[in-house]
């Protein structure tokens, strides 16, 4: 019947895109999962994490688990990790995939807010060596990773609600400009 | 890394209501500022560009709050735009402009608009221009605040996303959603269909019986109809005919009633006529007794007014007389007030004379009085004056006196402070001179201890080095020890090793070593052991004597007797091959040196060996000669006799016989062991004694290091006094210096000081001066002045004005009495001016009264007479209308008797009227009926057959149909009526009353229905 021969197309076109994003999927999984292994120990100066899927005999709808072991500790769930330490890890996971698939522009808001003196210094060293692959529009509060940056922009509310830009160089960044309100 | 993203631009979006341009770095650009400032709606306006739709994540609800919304400041703007602009020159975006500006205009009433370099777009072209750049698809290209923490959030299943997205499998995922969608969808439809179709069913089958049903019913009907006709037709005909028969009826009682009308009319109109004739007859008469009346009343009311007339007559004579004599009285009245007019006026004439003349002496009074007043009023100023001048001249004075004073005691305490001053010079340059010298000694005392230092520091620095030396030689006592303790360990570990190798026989051939370890152990006695071991070869030799012996290396030596005890223990234990050499004094014979150059001599001779053993040597190894080379060996054996052999350094063995043996032995190394042992021994016992040597150095230079040590620390100490003396001494020196420098300060503060207080003494000096000349001017003013005064003061005493001034009130006085006499003149005057006006009125009053009176009597008069006239009149009419109305009552009476026999008539007629009227009314009502009954009969048959065709008799006339083919009915003419047509009816009517309601659709809806059932299940095969 029409019917059959027709489910029987449509599953034939899902079962091939299937194979297609499998194939694709487990390519790039297993380069972010290497980038981002590495990228956590840079970011974190020691210890290891790793991807894994949650699911691997279904990859079509596996899921993707994070395993990471802050230096000098046991293996902990994402939900113990401290507010910083969880934006630190995130970060490594970004910046993992725009290392395997790199964007054009990547524009970050306030992705340091959380984090430490130390992790700021390894984040904006990371971030400077990607910025040779992918173009970086960051808005911080933070006078480290400003410190990374080739054009910096003040932006101030005027008296009439208005918003305007400075153009500023970096001995120009006061610490009116950085702070939070 | 190119120059992807160029610049942004930004105008009315959200906080930036001006135009604002970004231009953005090849590598970071980082933007920075307060919270509040509007630093994420530029993520935000690069998310909306590139096409965002959902507002949630640009935190907002809807268009309108991307749009400036206006501020106490600023009008809000009427639209958002944001444009990027991107570098394609290396074309990595699909387009042929080497820049690319996107942009994105959005309006307040919620629409937006595309632009890629100016040209409208649709979102969807912009979206697939940017997904084809990897632009538009990656949730990661914009992190907005708490996203990053988002990504981890993320539940596994959301994580995989980010995933397919840098993998650029989202589109084959879509695609896959779709599709199944897609399936999903059919499979629901043709759940429905059959869902439909399970409904149909049923629906049909009671559908199909109603159709029957109503055929059946169609059929029953077609055959009433037929009877029907035939019925209506009879009927038809019958009622119409009815109806015309009636109306003919009703047409001869129409004639009757208008008859009966028309007479009754007649009678009618007569009765009407004569009534109006009495009632004209009645008003008459009534008019005229209302006429007589009016006559009495109007008599009687003139009688009235004669009697007022007389009585007002009385009264007005009355008033006349006395009018009168209150018109004599005024007069007399009058004449007595113009007397006493003519008495005041004359009072009033002598008393204006005084005024004028009272008035003319105050003037000249006064003229002169004001002369002297402002004689006297110059002079007060010239005193004023004066006065003021003394007075400013005193102030001066004393102004002078007190700055004088001041001056005086200011130069005097200004002197007692130079003397002061100069005394604390005095002092001061003693005291200056004394810190100097106290300074100067200090100064040498702090050079002393510098020099002191110097030297302590130099003889620091020299133990230092010498230490130094010291501790250089140490340090290298200590390597060489350590270097000859690492020599020392080394060989003693190569001692061991050789003497291991030595103990466990290695090298040996098994049976060889078989036999020593049983020599060993007792078990074989009279072994002397291997003849390796007792052998001493040169070094450069081993090679040659070990290729020589060859297998007999490891022979083992035996006492003679011995040799059968150790075969039979051989044989016994099954060991190995071993080389057995007895020994005896059997006397060998070795070769002669043949003094050849190339030939070291007879090998037997160029080792050493125990005496014991000298016999076995020569058997061994007194038939070899040992040759330099190949070419030497070859030369040499050609000489020897076929037992000997040459044997070369490399090992090469040549036997007399021509047999050569060549190649590596497997090991020389037991031949060398004894040589090597005793070499490294030797060594040994020297490294021993240099590591004894170096020790004695090291202690040796650890005590000089011990004394350098103590000597260093001992000046240190020293050292560090002579600077901390030295430091006390520079600050006691610099304390002096600073000291002395003050005590200059001071002195030159004092000198300076002084020159100062001379300054000014001198200058206060000169003040004084000044002040006293002013004071002897001001003096000689105030003289001046006084003298000045004075004369003044007298004149202004001449000018009196006492005497003016008595004068002048005294005329003020009189003038003031006067004019109050004349003013109460005056007064007086006018009352009796008022007095006699007043009598004069009255006068005038009384003369008018009096004519009034008069005139009013005249007028009585004459009314009187007139009324006596109208009386008279009056009675005449009176008696006219009675003559007129006694007749008139009498023919009334006739004609009232004639009016009732009018009315009886009227009645009779008007009763036949009415009769005849009831009755034509009853057949109108017959008429009534047959019409309604022909109209149901009309009613009943178009219900039954529609449109029909009626024939109407000649006066009755009803709608009729356009003739239309096959609608319209023609009813047959039907005079008699067959009786069993009724019956049939009947019957008829029973059978469709036996069917019941019926659906007359059910055949339409049966073919619709079962077209639809066909039409799904059609489908339901196609899905």
């Amino acid at each position: 019947m029409i019917r059959k021969v027709n489910g029987i197309c449509l599953k034939q076109v899902v079962a091939e895109l299937d194979e297609i994003t499998k194939r694709e999927f487990v390519r790039t999984f297993d380069a972010v999962d290497k980038q981002f292994r590495e990228t956590f120990v840079r970011l974190f100066g020691g210890g290891s994490a790793r991807l894994a899927l949650t699911d691997p005999e279904d990859l079509v709808n596996t899921g993707i688990e994070i395993e990471a072991r802050l230096p000098g500790r046991r293996e902990q769930g994402l939900a113990m990790l401290s507010g910083g330490e969880r934006s630190l890890t995130a970060i490594a996971l970004v910046f993992a995939l725009l290392k395997v698939s790199p964007t054009p522009v990547c524009v970050m808001d306030e992705v340091d807010a959380m984090l430490d003196e130390a992790n700021v210094g390894r984040f904006r060293d990371l971030l400077v060596d990607l910025s040779k692959e992918t173009q970086f529009i960051i808005i911080t509060h933070n006078r480290n990773t400003v410190q990374a940056a080739d054009v910096i922009y003040g932006i101030t509310m005027g008296r009439d609600s208005a918003s305007q830009i400075i153009s500023l160089r970096l001995d120009q960044v006061t610490d009116d400009m950085l702070k939070r309100g | 890394m190119p120059l992807r993203l160029k610049s942004l631009e930004l105008q009315g979006y959200k906080t930036f209501a001006s135009r604002t341009v970004f231009e953005f770095a090849s590598g970071i650009t980082a933007i920075v500022g307060p919270n509040g400032s509007g630093k994420s709606n530029i993520a935000d306006s690069l998310r909306w560009v590139l096409g965002e739709q959902s507002y949630t994540l640009l935190r907002g609800k809807k268009t309108e709050d991307m749009i400036f919304s206006g501020s106490e400041h600023r009008a809000r703007s009427g639209l958002a735009q944001a444009t990027i602009t991107f570098d394609n020159s290396e074309q990595w975006l699909p387009v042929d402009f080497s820049e690319v500006a996107l942009s994105r205009t959005a309006h307040r009433d919620g629409h937006n608009d595309y632009l890629i370099n100016s040209q409208h777009v649709r979102l969807r072209e912009m979206n697939e221009l940017l997904a084809q750049a990897g632009l538009s698809e990656r949730t990661y290209t914009i992190l907005g605040q708490g996203l990053v923490d988002a990504s981890l959030a993320l539940k596994a299943d959301d994580r995989r996303r980010l995933f397919e997205e840098a993998a650029g499998v989202g589109l084959y995922r879509s695609r896959r959603d779709d599709a199944l969608k897609r399936l999903e969808n059919t499979e629901r439809n043709l759940e429905r269909v059959l869902d439909i179709m399970a409904e149909l069913e049923p629906r049909i089958r009671s559908l199909e019986r109603q159709a029957k049903r109503a055929i059946d019913f169609g059929r029953a009907q077609a055959d009433m109809k037929q009877t029907l006709r035939e019925w209506y037709g009879f009927h038809w005909h019958r009622s119409q005919r009815d109806l015309t028969d009636v109306r003919e009826t009703l047409r001869g009682q129409e004639s009757r009633v208008r008859d009966a009308r028309v007479v009754h009319e007649k009678t009618q109109q007569e009765y009407s006529i004569f009534r109006e004739r009495l009632s004209g007859l009645r008003a008459q008469l009534n008019g005229w007794h209302r006429q007589a009346a009016e006559l009495h009343s109007q008599r009687e009311g003139i009688s009235r007014e004669l009697a007022v007339l007389e009585e007002r007559r009385r009264s007005l004579t009355n008033t006349q007389a006395s009018v009168l004599s209150d018109q004599e009285n005024t007069k007399n009245e009058l004449h007595l007030a113009n007397e006493r007019y003519g008495d005041v006026e004359q009072d009033a004439a002598r008393i204006q004379i005084e005024y004028e003349e009272a008035k003319s002496q105050l003037a000249n009074v006064q003229n002169e009085l004001q002369s002297r007043q402002s004689e006297r009023a110059s002079l007060e100023e010239q005193i004023e004056l004066t006065r003021n001048e003394i007075e400013s001249l005193s102030q001066q004075r004393a102004e002078n006196h007190a700055r004088l004073d001041v001056l005086r005691s200011r130069l005097q305490t200004q002197i007692e402070k130079i003397n002061q001053t100069k005394e604390a010079i005095a002092k001061g340059e003693a005291l200056s001179a004394k810190a100097r010298e106290q300074y100067e000694v200090i100064r040498k005392e702090r050079e002393n201890s510098a020099l002191i230092l110097q030297e302590a520091e130099e003889k620091v620095v020299n133990q230092k080095n010498e230490f130094e030396v010291i501790d250089r030689q140490r340090r290298e006592s200590l390597e060489q020890r350590s270097k000859a303790e690492s020599d020392h360990s080394r060989i003693k570990a190569q001692l061991e090793v050789i003497e291991q190798s030595e103990q466990s026989l290695a090298g040996f051939a098994e049976g060889a070593r078989y036999l020593l370890d049983a020599a060993r152990q007792s078990k074989l006695t009279g072994a002397r052991g291997a003849l390796s071991a007792a052998l001493d070869v040169p070094a450069e030799l081993e090679i040659a004597i070990a290729a020589a012996l060859g297998d007999t290396l490891d022979a083992v030596l035996l006492d003679a007797d011995q040799l059968e005890e150790a075969l039979s223990l051989l044989e016994s234990d099954g060991a190995g091959r071993a080389a057995l050499l007895p020994l005896d004094d059997r006397n060998n014979l070795s070769l002669n040196n043949p003094k050849d150059d190339d030939c070291l001599g007879v090998a037997s001779d160029l080792v050493r060996s125990p005496d014991e053993l000298s016999g076995a040597v020569r058997l061994m190894l007194g038939q070899t000669l040992i040759a330099r080379d190949r070419n030497s060996a070859r030369r040499l054996i050609r000489d020897l006799p076929i037992h000997a052999r040459v044997v070369t350094l490399r090992g090469e063995v040549f036997r007399g016989d021509g047999l050569v043996i060549a190649g590596k032995t497997a090991s020389s190394s037991a031949l060398s062991r004894p040589r090597r042992k005793r070499e490294f021994e030797s060594a040994l016992s020297e490294v021993v004694a240099r590591i004894a040597e170096s020790n004695d150095l090291v202690e040796r230079s650890s005590n000089q290091l011990a004394d350098a040590q103590r000597e260093l620390a001992q000046s240190d100490t020293d050292a560090r006094e002579a600077r901390v003396r030295l430091g006390e001494i520079q600050e006691t020196e610099q304390q002096a210096g600073l000291e002395s420098e003050s005590t200059q300060r001071q002195l030159e503060w004092q000198k300076n000081q002084l020159t100062q207080l001379e300054a000014e003494v001198q200058e206060s000096v000169s003040i004084q001066q000044k002040i006293i000349e002013s004071q002897a001017e001001v003096e000689n003013r105030s003289a001046d002045v006084l003298a000045k005064s004075k004369e003044i003061a007298g004149k202004f005493t001449e000018v009196s004005t006492d005497e003016l001034q008595e004068q002048s009130s005294y005329w003020n006085t009189r003038v003031a009495v006067v004019e109050q006499s004349m003013a109460s003149t005056n007064a007086k005057k006018e009352e009796r001016v008022k007095e006699i006006m007043r009598l004069d009125a009255r006068r005038v009053e009384l003369i008018s009264r009096l004519q009034d009176a008069d005139n009013s009597l005249n007028g009585l008069d004459n009314e009187k007479t007139r009324l006596r006239e109208n009386e008279t009149g009056l009675h005449g009419q009176i008696e006219e209308m009675r003559v007129l109305i006694e007749p008139a009552e009498k023919d009334l009476e006739t004609a009232e008797q004639e009016e009732k026999r009018l009315q009886d008539s009227e009645v009779n007629s008007q009763r036949i009227f009415a009769n005849t009227e009831r009755s034509y009314g009853q057949v109108q009502l017959e008429q009534m009926r047959k019409q309604e009954a022909l109209d149901n009969l009309h009613q009943k048959i178009t219900d039954d057959f529609g449109l029909v065709m009626f024939e109407y008799a000649d006066d009755v006339s009803g709608p009729v149909p356009l003739p239309l083919d096959g609608m319209v009915e023609q009813l047959p003419v039907v005079t008699e009526l067959a009786p069993e047509i009724e019956e049939q009816l009947t019957h008829h009517r029973a059978q469709l009353r036996r069917m019941g309601p019926i659906n007359p659709d059910a055949k339409t809806e049966y073919d619709q229905e079962s077209e639809r059932y066909l039409l799904e299940a059609g489908r339901s095969r196609v899905g």
